[in-house]
C-alpha cells in the first residue's frame, strides 16, 4: 500500500470515526418518519419533521460528541463541498430524467406506465443510489446498507400492496433504531470526560 | 572497502529524514493533523491514543520548531486548545514523505 493510499485511508477512518456517534442516523431516520406520517395523515405539520431534525445536528454534535471525543474541522479542500454537490445533483437529475422521459413520453407506454405504477420504487431505487454515493465518498459504509434497506422494504411493500406509508415509517424506524443503538454505544465507549482532563 | 563518498550519497535520504518528525508519537500526531484543518486537544488524544502528559510534551515539541500552531479559545465558556498545522509543518511532512519513499524505494533496489 503506497503512502497516498494510508493517508487516505486514514482521512476516511478519522471521517468514520467522527460520525460513529449515530447522529446522522437518528437525523435521516426522523425525516424519514416525518415523511411517512406526513403521507399517513395526509397534514403538512408532519413535514416539519423531515427537515427540522437537520437544525439540531450542529448543536447536538457539540452538546454530545465533541465534548467525548473532541473536536475536529476536516479540511475544506472541496473534496466534501464536491462530494455533497456531486449527491445532490446525481439524485435531482436521476429524478429529473425520470420526470421527464415520462412526461415528455420519450419511454415507452409500457414503461411510462410501470414507471407510474410503482414510482415508489423508482424513488427508492435513487434514494438507494444517493446513499451509496454518500457511503461511497464518505466511507460511512453502513449507508451502503441503508439504500439496501430501502430497496428491500419498498420492493416487499409494492409487492404485498402495502400502503406506502407504512413501509415508509418501517423504514424511518430501523434507521432511527440502529440511530439509537449506535447513540447509546457511543454514549457507553466514550463517557463524559472530567472537564480538567478535556482540555490541553 | 566502498567508496566514502558514494557511500555518504547513497546514505544521503537517509540524513535528510526529519528527526522531529520521524519519533513514533510526533509521527502519529503529524499524520492526524495533516488529514485534518484543525483538532482539538482531546480529538487527537483519542486518535492517537497518547496520554494527555505524552501528547503535551510532543506538542510543545512540534510548535517549538514552528510546525503546529497551538490557540486556546472559549465556546459557550467552556476553554478548547485548537491545534493545527502550520505552513512549516505541512511543508515539514509533505517533504518526510517524499523522504522515506526515497529510502524505501532505495532499499527495494538493493
Amino acid at each position: 500500500m503506497t503512502q497516498e493510499q494510508d493517508f487516505k485511508k486514514l482521512q476516511q477512518r478519522t471521517y468514520a470515526s467522527y460520525h460513529q456517534d449515530g447522529l446522522i442516523d437518528l437525523i435521516i431516520g426522523l425525516g424519514i418518519i416525518g415523511f411517512g406520517l406526513m403521507m399517513a395523515f395526509d397534514s403538512s405539520v408532519f413535514s416539519m419533521l423531515s427537515w427540522m431534525p437537520i437544525i439540531f445536528y450542529v448543536p447536538f454534535k457539540n452538546r454530545i460528541t465533541v465534548p467525548r471525543i473532541g473536536y475536529v474541522k476536516f479540511s475544506s479542500s472541496g473534496v466534501r463541498i464536491f462530494s455533497g454537490i456531486f449527491i445532490a445533483l446525481l439524485s435531482f437529475f436521476l429524478l429529473a430524467g425520470i420526470y421527464y422521459f415520462v412526461i415528455s413520453g420519450s419511454v415507452s407506454p409500457e414503461l411510462s406506465a410501470w414507471i407510474r405504477e410503482y414510482y415508489l420504487l423508482v424513488l427508492a431505487i435513487i434514494v438507494a443510489i444517493t446513499f451509496s454515493s454518500a457511503a461511497f465518498l464518505t466511507d460511512i459504509t453502513r449507508l451502503y446498507a441503508y439504500g439496501l434497506l430501502f430497496l428491500l422494504i419498498f420492493a416487499t411493500g409494492n409487492w404485498l400492496g402495502i400502503e406506502p406509508y407504512i413501509y415508509i415509517l418501517a423504514t424511518g424506524i430501523v434507521i432511527e433504531a440502529v440511530g439509537i443503538w449506535l447513540m447509546v454505544r457511543f454514549l457507553r465507549k466514550y463517557p463524559l470526560p472530567e472537564q480538567e482532563n478535556a482540555h490541553g | 572497502m566502498g567508496d566514502p563518498e558514494s557511500s555518504n550519497e547513497e546514505l544521503q535520504p537517509i540524513a535528510d529524514i526529519d528527526p522531529l518528525i520521524h519519533a513514533p508519537t510526533r509521527l502519529k500526531i503529524m499524520a492526524y493533523l495533516s488529514i485534518v484543518e484543525s483538532a482539538d486537544f482531546t480529538f487527537l488524544m483519542q486518535q492517537t491514543g497518547l496520554t494527555r502528559g505524552n501528547l503535551s510534551v510532543n506538542l510543545r515539541k512540534l510548535e517549538e520548531a514552528g510546525y503546529v500552531s497551538i490557540t486556546k479559545e472559549f465556546v459557550d465558556r467552556i476553554p478548547r486548545t485548537l491545534i493545527r498545522l502550520t505552513a512549516d509543518g505541512r511543508q515539514a511532512i509533505q517533504v518526510y514523505r517524499d523522504n522515506m519513499r526515497s529510502v524505501l524505494d532505495d532499499l527495494l533496489k538493493q
